[in-house]
């Protein structure tokens, strides 16, 4: 018999006493470092619980509890397996690592504290959520970098594009300014020479073509201004009282002529008829109007230009539809881009104009739209706000009150200040006003239209107030002549009387001044 | 009417703003004046612009400056060159004061 058989007995009992001592020692060893523990038997009913269970939300567990009641995370683990949980949230949300050690009878639970290594570890998972934040923040920048890219390099196409327009504007401009130019100088010349052995037909007829070529000088310079004006900000909206149906008629009258020597025709239905008056930059409007049925004349060689004026809802709205040559879907993308003219369509112009027809309509707070099919046509419909005019109660209870502020008036003053407040003031009179720069324009205009009242500056480039007036004397033009001036020389109010001049008033003039004179002026020449 | 109210308004705020564009213009003249004089061209084309000042300052509400340009109009041929210079000074101030 081995020495061991013989004292088997004695050491399995001194193993058991060691065993009991060491998990003694362990349990005593985890109150002291304040680790937490339960024993269990392996159908997890609760032997022991170290008193400190409490700190991690684990108090209510007694002897004789099932374990896994209390505990929940216990539910579907094995009591015979060794296991290591290094972070499980307890029920007051505790970070505990809990370790389970199987013994032959029992199984230990040990629970300590892992707030350490769950702060590691939620400090691990926010540097991640920083690292992927900061990933998305570069792709992010990335891409804002390749489409800010994208549109550099599109702005710079654009712009290269722009300056080969205006490159080719300029060389196409010089073309367009010299070719009128000549004709027109070819033919004062020719006039000149044979004034007196050609015939009056062929003189006519010089005269037609050096009438033409002016009209299109005065355009491209028109329209270039006007270009120059919308790129500085410089252009102002200047609404007042104006008939549309009058406007209408008006822009028929210039452009039948030429609808007729082409042999199209040009039909203007209006809706209602008349249309209302009401509030609208008058001159801006005649030129939408101008251009874009000039426009449609220009591209239309047969058929018919059809105009549907209508205005309703406070919006006026206008449709011009040709049976012209009309525009490619690869050329719509650029009608409108200024310069731009549609290549070898044998019609000559700026390029200009449906880009400040746009630029207008828009700044009063309409629309713009084309629809065009190459061979049939096109049709361009204009939506522009037009308030009604609804006047104040007259302060003067009386019919002549409201008559004195319905005159028409031709306003000669080369002061855009002056004019500007002038018209304004006597607009909302209910006066008629149309503003002149100089005095040769004041000439033109009252020859074609007339004005129950000029009010006239005196000193005016090209032609000042005296020569004005005079020349429209001289022509039988008996309307009424006002003069508006800030010379109080007693010698200049007498050379204005002298020329046909009716009343004068000295600038600061004030609106009830010149309608009270308008007005007696007025009567004086009905009384004669 | 309400609206066109508010556009006289807006057209008095415009002039106002540009009056220290003109008295920046009437600073020049100055300068030309009291360093050689101001040419005959230059004499005509201040006369002109005086003229429509008094005009318009009126028109505008600022009847100081109206009536010192038509005087300073009038006056000009018989001005000395120094009093000129002063009364063109004395503009500029007013253009400035009426522009603050």
């Amino acid at each position: 018999m081995s020495g061991y058989t013989a004292h088997k007995g004695e050491y399995l009992n001194q193993a058991m006493v060691d065993v009991a001592r060491i998990a003694k020692i362990t349990r005593q060893l985890y109150e002291r470092q304040q680790f937490a523990y339960l024993l269990v038997d392996h159908n997890w009913s609760v032997i022991e619980a170290s008193a400190n269970l409490e700190n991690y939300g684990f108090g209510d567990v007694r002897v004789g509890d099932d374990a896994r009641e209390a505990i929940d995370f216990l539910v579907g683990l094995d009591s015979h397996s060794t296991l290591d949980l290094p972070i499980v949230l307890s029920p007051s949300q505790n970070p505990v690592h809990i370790v389970l050690l199987p013994e032959d009878e029992s199984l230990t639970v040990v629970l300590m504290d892992a707030s350490r290594d769950y702060e590691q570890q939620q400090l691990v998972q926010q540097k991640a959520n920083e690292n992927e934040l900061l990933l998305a923040q570069q792709r992010q920048l990335m891409a804002d970098l390749e489409q800010t890219q994208a549109a550099l390099v599109t702005k710079n196409t654009e712009l290269r594009e722009a300056s080969r327009l205006q490159s080719s504007f300029l060389s196409g401009v010089s073309h367009e300014f010299r070719t009128p130019l000549a004709a027109l100088l070819g033919y004062v010349d020719v006039l000149g020479e044979r004034l007196l052995s050609q015939s009056q037909e062929e003189s006519e007829e010089q005269l037609k073509v050096i009438r033409r070529s002016g009209r299109h000088l005065l355009s491209l310079v028109e329209n270039l201004l006007d270009h120059g004006k919308f790129d500085a900000g410089e252009v102002v909206l200047n609404p007042q009282a104006i008939d549309l149906q009058g406007i209408c008629d008006e822009v028929h009258a210039m452009l039948h002529q030429g609808a007729a020597s082409k042999q199209i025709a040009l039909e203007f239905d209006t809706t209602p008829t008349p249309l209302p008056s009401c509030l609208i930059d008058d001159s801006r409007l005649r030129q939408i109007m101008l251009n874009i049925i000039g426009n449609a004349i220009k591209f239309t060689d047969e058929g018919k230009v059809q105009v549907i004026a209508q205005c309703a809802d406070e919006q006026f709205s206008l449709r011009i539809r040709d049976t012209g040559m009309g525009i490619s879907k690869d050329d719509m993308q650029n009608v409108m881009r200024p310069f731009w003219q549609a290549p070898k369509n044998g019609k000559v112009g700026t390029g200009l104009g449906l880009t400040i027809t746009e630029r207008i309509v828009e700044m009063m707070g309409g629309q713009l739209k084309i629809d065009s099919e190459l061979g049939v046509g096109t049709t361009v419909d204009i939506t522009i706000p037009a308030p009604l005019i609804e006047l104040d109660q007259p302060d003067i209870n009386s019919n002549r009150a409201e008559h004195i502020g319905a005159r028409r008036y031709l306003l000669a003053e080369d002061d855009p200040d002056i004019a500007a407040l002038l018209k304004l003031l006597l607009v909302e009179q209910g006066a008629e006003v149309t503003h002149v720069e100089n005095g040769q324009q004041a000439i033109e205009i009252a020859e074609r239209e007339e004005f129950d009242v000029i009010l006239m500056d005196l000193q005016m480039p090209v032609l000042d107030g005296y020569d004005a007036t005079k020349s429209l004397r001289d022509r039988g033009d008996k309307t009424p002549v006002l003069v508006m001036t800030a010379s109080a020389i007693e010698a200049d109010r007498t050379r204005a009387e002298e020329v046909g001049c009716d009343g004068y008033l000295i600038k600061p003039v004030a609106v009830h001044e010149v309608l009270s004179l308008a007005d007696e002026l007025l009567q004086n020449q009905s009384a004669v | 009417m309400k609206a066109e109210s508010d556009q006289v308004r807006a057209l008095r705020s415009r002039y106002k703003e540009s009056l220290p564009e003109k008295a920046a213009l009437v600073r020049e003249w100055h300068l030309q004046e009291t360093s050689g004089g101001i040419s005959e061209a230059g004499v005509d084309e201040l006369s002109s612009w005086l003229h429509k000042l008094a005009g318009s300052a009126g028109m505008y509400e600022y009847q100081e400056i109206s009536d010192f340009s038509r005087s300073l109009m009038q006056s000009m041929p018989d001005l000395s060159s120094q009093e000129l210079a002063s009364r063109l000074k004395k503009l500029e101030l007013l253009l400035e004061g009426a522009a603050k």
